[in-house]
């Protein structure tokens, strides 16, 4: 917008350099002002509870160290288990209520955060009156979606760090060592998973309102398609990287923190027979008694990382793909 | 184009002479799932003029200033708005517009909306904008959410005449407003266009609002423009004829655009410019007995492609 086309307003009262960022900046943080507020307060709840889980379980750490009992067959020792048993508290708060919350957090984002960016732009009529000024619509929405874009990014990366690092240090290498990664609850609470999932869920509340155009059934829409996905993604997460097959002595143990996808016996005639099979129908198949070996199919927990990058890549990808969609139909 | 109510009285004085039209429609139509809101509009609005766009709901008025105010893109025909197409990036600053809904931000208060007027446009006139929020004595702390129709009307127009557009877009703008408050900002908003020289296009149906008002005028009806011109010239190329009921129909040149009996007396709104002798007496029509008598005749019920002939009697009610 320069004033060049402007050329009977030389005598203009007021005439800013550039209408645009400054302003558009000050509208989106003023309109997000709540949204901020609560993000920010949230997450400094959340960043307390983990710093307390930490130095709580740290110093039950220096409490076993100090009076012998850091291996995990003196626990059985009555004297040792007194000091043990105050992990279970903060470990429990990790494992049961904020792994599930952090799991939920998406959700919410997409739902209270991405649903209503648009949708209620469109419900009160507002989008109209931004058009009837002077700025570009592209623009606009450009800032509209940076803000709570960046604050979401920002604010799920802080608790994607910590809740990675406490349950690296202080979980599953710590005294409870206990808490596989490809659990239901535990892998959404790790490494990229909460920062992919919450803005491929802003970009999908963000698509959805624009087009549903009411605030509430957005909202729904919005939660039911973020549930759906997260659905669909657990169930495909297996075949992202390759699944290792493993062919063992009978009796190999199970490898630590791996996620099994399915195990049973080689028979001697070399075919497979899941453990199922084994258990139940042993009329029908002979004996498990003659199995000359085991086979198990699993990711070890070293394919954590792998997974997450691949999942990460296609949820970006797919959000980048619904921002681009959004402005498509913020020009027509 | 053949129909010479649609076309610019040439005789008419324009203000600005030279200056592309405020509003130049061609063929220009808009459909929506429901049907065609607006078809086979062929309208010029020359720079500097009022215009009120009058017609019953339903009629497209709001379609029209939508289509104008770039929000809404034409199913069919062309419109150019300041000479440029509608829509286009360059007219955003020139153009201002004010819904019939009123749309602000419930959230933000009277002095934050207008900060949103003055950050996100390149000409803003402060004191403009206040004048017309502090005439309504609203806080500028007070929030738009807690604000009355017609309090939020005059928020409207305050951020639209502050970016001090050369066309000025209002639907439906005075509806909210009490007497006192229509009055005040019409004097406001004529005061502003005279001064700058604004076009202003206004939609209404309460018609005294426009009288006095507004120097061109746009009838429009079921998605069509019935009457476009020069408001003095449509009123003088109409008569309104009180005759005998008994009588029949007048002894006219022109077309009885609508007749009603009332008593013994029979009331004719004519289009035709010249006196008629008889027993019949001829007066020069009101604003609001022009767009009543049009408003109450029923719209062409012959396939409404067809541009009017202002000589045909097919308009005739009753």
């Amino acid at each position: 917008m320069s004033t060049t086309v402007l050329p009977d307003r030389a005598t203009a009262p007021t005439a800013a350099a550039t209408p645009g960022l400054r302003g558009l900046l000050w509208l989106t943080l003023r309109q997000n002002r709540v949204v901020l507020l609560v993000l920010g307060a949230l997450l400094l709840v959340a960043v307390a509870d983990l710093l307390w889980i930490h130095v709580l379980c740290r110093r039950i750490v220096d409490e076993l160290q100090r009076t012998g009992c850091d291996s995990p067959e003196a626990r059985s020792d009555a004297g040792c288990w007194t000091v043990y048993e105050p992990i279970h508290s903060p470990t429990f708060w990790f494992v049961q209520v904020l792994q599930p919350a952090v799991t939920a957090v998406p959700l919410l984002i997409g739902v209270f955060v991405g649903a209503p960016l648009l949708a209620q732009e469109y419900e009160r009529g507002t989008i109209r009156l931004i058009r009837a000024q002077s700025v570009s619509p592209i623009r606009w929405l450009a800032v509209r979606l940076a803000v709570p874009g960046l604050a979401v990014l920002a604010a799920s990366g802080v608790l994607a760090v910590l809740m990675t690092w406490v349950w690296w240090t202080d979980i599953v290498h710590g005294p409870y060592a206990f808490d596989p990664p490809f659990q239901f609850f535990t892998y959404p609470a790790l490494g990229l998973a909460p920062i992919a999932w919450s803005l491929f869920a802003l970009g999908l509340g963000v698509l959805v309102g624009q087009l549903v155009r009411r605030l509430v059934p957005a909202m729904f829409l919005t939660g039911a398609l973020v549930a759906a996905a997260h659905g669909l993604v657990r169930w495909a997460r297996p075949y992202l990287y390759p699944i290792v097959d493993q062919v063992a002595a009978v009796g190999t143990p199970q490898p630590t923190n791996a996620w099994l996808l399915g195990r049973g016996i080689v028979l001697p005639d070399g075919t497979r027979a899941s453990t199922d099979t084994c258990l139940f129908s042993f009329h029908t198949v002979p004996s498990c008694e003659a199995a000359t070996a085991s086979w198990a199919r699993f990711h070890p927990a070293d394919h954590l990382l792998p997974i997450q990058l691949v999942e990460a890549g296609i949820l970006l990808t797919l959000t980048a793909l619904l921002l681009l969609a959004a402005f498509r139909r913020i020009r027509a | 184009m053949d129909d010479p109510t649609t076309t610019a009285p040439a005789s008419a004085p324009l203000p600005e002479a030279g200056q592309a039209p405020a509003l130049e429609a061609e063929g220009l139509g808009r459909n929506y799932r429901s049907g065609w809101a607006l078809r086979g509009c062929d309208v010029t609005v020359p720079a500097g003029r009022i215009c009120g766009v009058v017609g019953p709901n339903g009629a497209g008025k709001s379609t029209l200033l939508s289509l104008a105010a770039g929000q809404l893109k034409a199913t069919e025909g062309q419109l150019r708005i300041l000479g440029v197409p509608a829509g286009a990036p360059e007219l955003r600053a020139r153009v201002a517009y004010v819904p019939q809904d009123k749309p602000l931000y419930p959230g933000l208060t009277v002095a934050e909306t207008l900060r949103m007027g003055r950050e996100l446009n390149p000409v803003w006139d402060e004191a403009l904008a206040r004048q017309i929020a502090d005439q309504g004595e609203l806080s500028p702390r007070a929030r738009i959410g807690s604000l009355s129709g017609g309090q939020r009307t005059r928020v409207c127009l305050a951020l639209a005449l502050g970016k001090l557009p050369d066309l000025l877009l209002l639907d439906e703008p005075m509806s909210d407003l009490d007497p006192l408050a229509r009055h005040q900002l019409m004097g406001t908003l004529m005061s502003v266009a005279a001064e700058r020289g604004t076009s202003i296009v206004l939609s209404s149906h309460i018609l005294p609002e426009l009288d006095g008002v507004i120097d061109h005028l746009l009838l429009v009806q079921r998605g069509r423009v019935r009457l476009a011109g020069d408001l003095e010239e449509i009123l003088d190329g109409h008569r309104l004829l009180t005759g005998p009921a008994a009588q029949g129909a007048p002894p006219t040149a022109g077309s009885v655009i609508e007749r009603r009996v009332s008593g013994r007396r029979a009331i004719a709104l004519v289009r035709t410019g010249e006196p008629v002798d008889g027993e019949w007496e001829s007066e020069r029509p009101s604003l609001e007995e022009l767009l009543l008598g049009y408003l109450r005749a029923p719209a062409d019920p012959r396939d409404p492609r067809d541009p009017h002939d202002p000589n045909d009697s097919h308009e005739v009610a009753a």
